[in-house]
């Protein structure tokens, strides 16, 4: 007779401990990634030498880039951004903003600030989007367009500024960021190295909030006196420096921010463009690309560069904060169901037999199963179900393992970029990657499975967000255009 | 890739695996020779194992980040007490002292002294950057730079270098022309710059023929280093270059002279512009206006407004405009017409640049045409008739 409790009893054992060692395979692929990461830092990345840079800025060989930034509702930060994109450190550089259908006087402040006039350019693109109002260009001498279109979203507003651009490479921004004046010169490195197999190459993005910005500029890198911008500023560093560096070097980077990605156009062309239907269209642009230079057997390279830093403001309310994760647990869902048939197939290379399988597994389900290890673990221990040692191995795999991945990343932080120049910011950034173990990782993981949900429920839209502006006072703004993926 | 690429990536991986290999052996070691005898449960002792080596770990790397915080800021304080002394004795030497108190000190403190011995060579000019070069070479730093240019690492090999150029009279000339070579790129320009600021006509030769084979980065770095010697290299460098028959190096020597942006004295290109390969066609067009007679390659150019490729036409439509030739004018309406978007724009703006004629086709084009064309020309008229035509890329 089959003795129904014992088979519950060791189910419910056996099911906790196959958590326990998925989060501990998760954490151990994810440190290995970061030390991976840290070796290929030193031996590969390098510096552009201030004689380097001096000769690129007057170098006609240089490509030309076009830098396209949508904004949609984006009248707080939109003058200081474009003075800043306007201020890039480059010697052929157009700056094109499109303004997505705003409903506030975006479009207004432009053409008031930069002296804009309509003019007869038409796109000439073959990319569909949502119809051009009118291309506007300054009366000075500056290189900005500004394309006023009707509203179709983010991916809409790329293909716009794709059609109207005409230069080889295309740098997409956020319009609510702002760019170091060197970062394209950084960025353009891997496409001047090998130009016909370069395919994309991203930048690194820090946390802007605490920062002192003056004139599109941030003239002083500080930690922020909000808890939660500084949860964000690890989970960046984590991201960023930790496994896409690694990813990278691996030829498997699925992820390059909307907020600051470099493209070459013909690449993106004749892949479709970024696609309207998903609201993860950077990630999935990155997998198309991937997938279809992989399928013609030609060789190419995606890459990422530590250096080209571009500042984002990061949500400091929790409830724009949830809307945020929840679109880019959703954006991941979405790419990964669009691309599913790449996974675990060698003729995708390192991409799919490692990223995608990796994508899928952890960062798709991953908060899905963390979540049910701590309901389990916590109704396990409170009926007596499972073992103290148990509870607390899971405790050991799930935070502390997360703790020496955070304070591995601020710890490289100052080993190889040292941003932050003062001592004390280090120290709190330090205490923070443990304290974000300890209650907001496992808030994250939470959010992330609802968006998990929503995702395989197919819902779609952007939410808001709310802006305060770049030093200036505070002020509200809804915004379909996410930050960024860490 | 190549075998040191390989070679590159396969250290990353074994560092990064050793890496991981020692923090699971740290664990490990930990659990069995310590913890475990403490703590029966094998999963509980594994976890104390854990938090102790990951305790271990965060701390040791803390530790070390301080520790190398305190040597850099005692050899801070090391440099800032001696190098008064050691400019004194080195301005001594320039002056005619001996070398004696130097040579003491060299020893004693090597890193500091071949630290003012290098900003002193980078300052001062003349007969005393020869002396201050010569006293480098009896302190024998020389010989230390070479034996550190031999280093596996990279940036080791670039400071040797960069100080290695530093040197007068050629006293490094053999390495530096070695390091032209060298896999990595910062470097060959170390090298590259040094050899122009202080080499002759050979030198700077083997420069620019190593440009030839350079990625697009070191090109666009050494064609601006090499621009101060246009006239010298165009006399014989470039022509053996373009007429060398690879088309590779062809197309590459044709960019770095359209990277000069000047008159070239060029004897004609007209081989280039009907070679095989469609990148030195549209490479020499491109290169055309820089040549003391560009008009004499009028027909070429409007024969190459009818090239197969389209790059080449958009080239010759560009250079068509640039040069205003009416003999284009039939061949660039054509252009207008048919083809990509890169070549319809630069044919209404080579059209708008040939004056009133062009704009009336221009303007009839806007008036009959609702294509690609049509956009093209209002824009490019908008700009003729408001003098912006130099704000948009062709």
């Amino acid at each position: 007779m089959i003795d129904w409790q014992l088979l519950f009893y060791r189910s419910f054992n056996y099911f906790v401990q196959g958590i326990i060692v998925y989060v501990a395979v998760i954490n151990t692929i994810y440190f290995f990634l970061t030390v991976m990461g840290f070796f290929a830092l030193r031996r590969y990345h390098a510096r552009l030498t201030p004689d380097q840079r001096e000769a690129l800025i007057k170098s006609p060989l240089v490509p030309e880039i076009s830098v396209i930034a949508p904004a949609y509702n984006e009248s707080v930060t939109v003058r200081e951004s474009v003075k800043a994109m306007l201020k890039l450190t480059y010697p052929r550089v157009q700056v094109i903003v499109v303004n997505d259908g705003s409903t506030d006087d975006t479009l207004s402040i432009l053409i008031e600030e930069f002296r804009l006039y309509r003019s007869a350019r038409a796109p000439m693109g073959p990319l569909p989007h949502k119809p051009i109002r009118g291309i506007y260009e300054s009366r000075d001498p500056i290189r900005l367009l500004v394309v006023d279109k009707e509203n179709g979203g983010k991916a809409d507003s790329l293909n716009a500024g794709l059609d109207v651009a005409r230069s080889p490479l295309v740098a997409v921004v956020d319009s609510d960021s702002l760019i170091e004046p060197d970062a394209l010169l950084q960025a353009v490195k891997p496409f001047l190295e090998d130009p016909e197999r370069t395919l994309a190459c991203g930048g690194m993005i820090r946390v802007v909030n605490g920062c002192q910005v003056r004139n599109g500029r941030v003239t002083h890198v500080s930690t922020s006196s909000s808890v939660l911008a500084l949860f964000q500023s690890v989970e960046y560093i984590r991201a960023f420096l930790g496994g896409r560096v690694a990813l990278s070097f691996l030829n498997s980077l699925l992820i390059i921010s909307g907020a600051f990605g470099i493209f070459r156009r013909d690449a993106v062309l004749e892949s479709g463009g970024f696609a309207v239907q998903t609201v993860g269209e950077d990630m999935e642009l990155v997998v198309r690309l991937h997938r279809r230079w992989r399928e013609r057997k030609a060789e190419y390279k995606i890459r990422y560069v530590p250096e080209p830093v571009c500042w984002t403001e990061v949500p400091e309310s929790l409830k724009v904060l949830h809307r945020q994760r929840n679109r880019w647990q959703r954006g991941t869902v979405e790419t990964i169901s669009l691309h599913k048939r790449v996974a675990l197939r060698p003729r995708f290379g390192m991409m799919g037999v490692f990223a995608v399988p990796y994508f899928a597994l952890f960062e798709m389900f991953g908060p899905a199963v963390e979540t049910a290890g701590y309901v389990a673990t916590g109704l396990g221990l409170a009926l007596g179900l499972i073992s103290r040692e148990v509870a607390i191995l899971f405790f050991v795999v799930s935070v502390l393992f997360g703790i020496v991945l955070s304070t591995s990343a601020v710890l490289l932080e100052e080993f190889t970029q040292r941003r932050y120049p003062r001592a004390l910011d280090v120290i709190r950034l330090f205490v923070i990657a443990i304290l974000e173990n300890l209650g907001f990782k496992q808030l994250m993981t939470y959010w992330r499975v609802q968006g998990l949900v929503d995702g395989l429920k197919g819902k779609t839209g952007w939410g808001k967000m709310e802006r305060k502006g770049f030093g200036g006072a505070p002020a509200a703004s809804p915004s379909p255009g996410a930050p960024i993926v860490p | 890739m190549t075998a040191r690429d390989r070679a590159g990536r396969a250290a990353v991986y074994l560092q990064a695996l050793a890496t991981a290999a020692a923090y699971a052996g740290a664990v490990a070691v930990v659990d069995l020779v310590y913890v475990r005898r403490h703590i029966p449960d094998r999963g509980l002792a594994f976890g104390y194992a854990f938090c102790l080596t990951e305790g271990g770990v965060i701390g040791g790397l803390l530790l070390l980040s301080l520790v190398l915080k305190a040597v850099r800021h005692r050899r801070d304080r090391t440099w800032e007490r001696l190098h008064p002394r050691i400019t004194a004795e080195a301005v001594a030497y320039l002056a005619g002292g001996d070398s004696a108190v130097l040579r003491t000190l060299v020893r004693r403190h090597p890193r500091e002294v071949e630290r003012c011995i290098c900003e002193m060579l980078l300052f001062v000019q003349g007969t005393a950057r020869a002396r201050v070069s010569a006293l480098a070479c009896e302190l024998r730093l020389d010989r230390v730079w070479k034996r550190r240019y031999r280093s596996w690492r990279d940036d080791a090999r670039r400071e040797a270098i960069s100080r290695l150029g530093q040197l007068e009279g050629g006293a490094a000339n053999e390495v530096l022309l070695l390091a032209l070579a060298d896999p990595n790129d910062e470097v060959k320009l170390e090298a590259s710059r040094a050899l122009l600021r202080g080499g002759g006509r050979d030198e700077i030769t083997a420069v620019f023929r190593a440009a030839l084979k350079e990625s697009l980065l070191v090109r666009a770095v050494l064609t601006e280093a090499l621009r101060p010697h246009t006239l010298m290299l165009c006399g014989s460098a470039v022509p053996g270059a373009l007429a060398c028959g690879d088309a590779r190096t062809a197309r590459t020597a044709l960019e770095i002279v359209r990277g000069w942006g000047k008159s070239v004295p060029l004897a004609s290109l007209d081989t280039l512009l009907g070679h095989s390969d469609a990148g030195v066609r549209a490479a020499a067009l491109l290169v055309v206006p820089q040549m003391l007679n560009p008009a004499g390659c009028a027909p070429l150019i409007v024969a190459a407004l009818g090239d197969p490729d389209e790059a080449v036409r958009t080239a010759a439509a560009t250079v068509a405009g640039k040069l205003r030739l009416e003999s284009a004018f039939a061949a660039l309406v054509k252009c207008l017409r048919g083809g990509g978007a890169d070549i319809t724009v630069a044919a209404a703006y080579a059209l708008a640049a040939l004056g009133p004629e062009g704009c009336r086709v221009l303007e009839r084009e806007v008036l009959v045409s609702r294509s690609a064309s049509a956009c093209a020309a209002l824009e490019a008229l908008e700009r003729a008739r408001s003098e912006r035509v130099h704000l948009v890329p062709a």
